[in-house]
């Protein structure tokens, strides 16, 4: 009941707060709960960049570098993360001048039926809970481990916006929060697994320059990998319906190419990922927009705890 | 205060199911002993090394066993499972043939002249080729392996119900020989760095017949040498020639990989899960495999 109501507590602070799915420097850490007999303590750090960063399917339109640190925790069925990101990028300044009394900001957001911007960079808090339950693949088939994850995000975002006629500067403390929750799914056609992602976030961002918020509704497929060589590739394709940019219905298609690479000796790994990315919005229509990341991820920490008796 | 009484009504409710569900979990009967009578037909039956293993414990395996005027096997086992026992609940079991093996089977009930429950099993002798593998880590690690094995003849219409799926565990730590395996239709994951085997964890093929999925052997698709035994898919050092076998030695790296590769297949590139494998194995060096027939 204390479990039951600690977890309403914190979707409520969620509601009210918020976050941002994945961004493309958060690597993979689905972990088979079989794979581990005891609960596991992993501390991971990221550290990288992107040409034309894109956050939640919104154009930064600038390079960005990255630094995010995380601390996981398995235990038995149970997944919990709390993650730290860093977005490193050139600040814009914002300048505003007072139009029939209503700040008009420079530079101009985009409009509410476009493609909004992705929010400036700064830090951002992610709290995750997933759970992993096996499904039944079926007489022939082995079980298949899929995990159901909540995600929580929140994003400072301070602003200095000088006005054009005082050259006077105000501060806006303003934040982004989101709530997202996304299911693994699985089921087989013609022989062959699908296997992908139901995703569900809302982003809710105000005290800012370009107070938006976006619903969105995505479904992630994700392809076999492959090796080649040293090296894994593998390929993912998201579809998703975002509210928010004055066109309904599927608006954004966004594959993603990625190549990974284990280095045994210093247990880092390498990811190249190149993800483009076609939005539509009610203002200009489909747009095309391209990015690629490069990252190392590396976990100092790693304990594995035994049961009593191992 | 109506409300209150049905706080406590339900919370008394509760507490009582619950220690009713702590009382029966709680229970442990002794093992029941049970006579197990065993028919070996075709050509297996005058093999002499005859190891049953009940309930796909491989790690406790009855080797005792006797053979009377009439041919049949005796021997006894302590049937330790939870819930219901034998003659209520038949006993799945398979055995070793010094060379080969069979299919699992369930035990029927009979009756021997004392009136006792006997389990009996009949078994048809598979006169395929078994290997030999011998898993041996340096230094000494936990080590677990299951091995499955389908139904003889499933979703034929010569299926028998009395054939059932082998799931068949064991766990050993430095050096063990898991007997007469049979390629490629048992599938058999080694577990390196578990302490208990579990069939629904990863683990790294043995052998692999999918050119996609990285195991320790295979068979030989090249013209010239279709059929022989040779080092896997995914694994890229050389096995090398032992008198009736093959021998791969791997060290931890090499095993990390297949196993992530294995994952891949899932579409999933999971750090944490490489570093578990990493923490896991991280006392081991290497670990030597070799796979042979009698």
């Amino acid at each position: 009941m204390r479990a039951l109501m600690f977890g309403m507590i914190i979707l409520c602070i969620c509601a009210t707060a918020a976050a941002q799915q994945r961004p493309i420097f958060d690597p993979d850490d689905f972990v088979n709960p079989h794979q581990h007999s005891g609960p596991v303590f992993i501390t991971r750090l990221v550290v990288g960049g992107a040409s034309g960063f894109i956050d939640d399917f919104r154009p930064f339109h600038q390079n960005t570098g990255f630094l995010q640190i995380g601390n996981s925790l398995y235990w038995g069925h149970v997944q919990i993360d709390y993650k730290h990101s860093e977005e490193l990028a050139k600040d814009t300044p914002v300048s505003a001048c007072l139009c029939n009394g209503k700040p008009v900001y420079f530079p101009t957001p985009p409009s509410p039926d476009s493609v909004p911007a992705a929010p400036p960079p700064g830090r951002k808090e992610t709290v995750q809970f997933a759970w992993y339950h096996a499904a039944t693949g079926g007489p022939e088939q082995p079980r298949v481990m899929l995990r159901y994850r909540l995600t929580l995000s929140w994003q400072p975002i301070d602003t200095d916006v000088t006005s054009i006629a005082t050259g006077e500067t105000s501060h806006l403390s303003g934040r982004e929060r989101s709530i997202g929750l996304d299911a693994d799914t699985y089921f087989r056609i013609g022989g062959y697994d699908v296997r992908g992602s139901l995703i569900y976030a809302r982003s809710v961002r105000n005290g800012t320059t370009d107070d938006r918020s976006q619903n969105e509704l995505a479904y992630m497929s994700r392809f076999p990998g492959r090796a080649l060589g040293p090296i894994l590739v593998r390929a993912t394709l998201t579809l998703a319906g975002v509210t928010g940019r004055g066109a309904s219905g599927l608006n954004v298609v966004n594959p993603a190419f990625e190549a990974f690479w284990h280095d045994p000796k210093t247990r880092m790994n390498l990811h190249l990922v190149w993800s483009p990315l076609a939005a539509r919005s009610g203002a200009e229509g489909w747009q095309n927009f391209h990015q690629i990341a490069f990252f190392v991820d590396y976990a100092p920490y790693v304990k594995l705890f035994r049961r009593t008796g191992q | 205060m109506s409300s209150r009484l049905f706080t406590l009504t339900v919370g008394l409710i509760t507490l009582t199911a619950l220690s009713s569900i702590q009382v029966v979990a709680g229970q442990s009967r002794p093992p029941r002993p049970v006579v197990v009578k065993i028919e070996l037909t075709g050509r297996c039956e005058l093999v002499r090394n005859i190891t049953v293993v009940f309930e796909g414990d491989e790690e406790h395996t009855i080797t005792r066993i006797r053979r009377d005027s009439d041919g049949y096997l005796w021997t006894d086992w302590l049937d330790s499972r939870n819930g219901t026992r034998f003659p209520d609940e038949p006993i799945c079991a398979s055995l070793r043939l010094d060379g080969t093996r069979t299919y699992c089977r369930l035990s029927q009930p009979q009756k021997n002249d004392r009136d006792e429950d006997v389990a009996f099993f009949s078994f048809d002798c598979d006169e395929r080729q078994a290997w030999q593998v011998t898993i041996d880590a340096h230094p000494s690690i936990d080590v677990s392996y299951v091995r499955e094995l389908r139904r003889h003849l499933e979703k034929t219409d010569h299926s028998d119900p009395l054939d059932c799926p082998c799931s068949e565990k064991a766990h050993f730590e430095k050096r063990r020989t898991i007997p007469d395996l049979v390629f490629p239709s048992e599938k058999v994951l080694l577990q390196l760095g578990a302490w208990q085997p579990d069939s629904e964890a990863p683990g790294l093929l043995i052998f692999s017949e999918d050119p996609k999925v990285p195991g320790l052997f295979a068979f030989s698709s090249d013209t010239k040498t279709r059929g022989q035994l040779v080092a896997g898919p995914g694994i890229r050092k050389p096995a090398k020639n032992v008198d009736k076998g093959l021998s791969i030695t791997l060290e931890r790296r090499e095993i990390i990989r297949p196993l992530f590769v294995q994952r891949s297949k899932s579409g999933d590139f999971s750090s944490p899960a490489i570093d578990i494998d990493e923490e896991a194995l991280s006392k081991l060096t290497y670990v030597d495999v070799t796979a042979v027939v009698k």
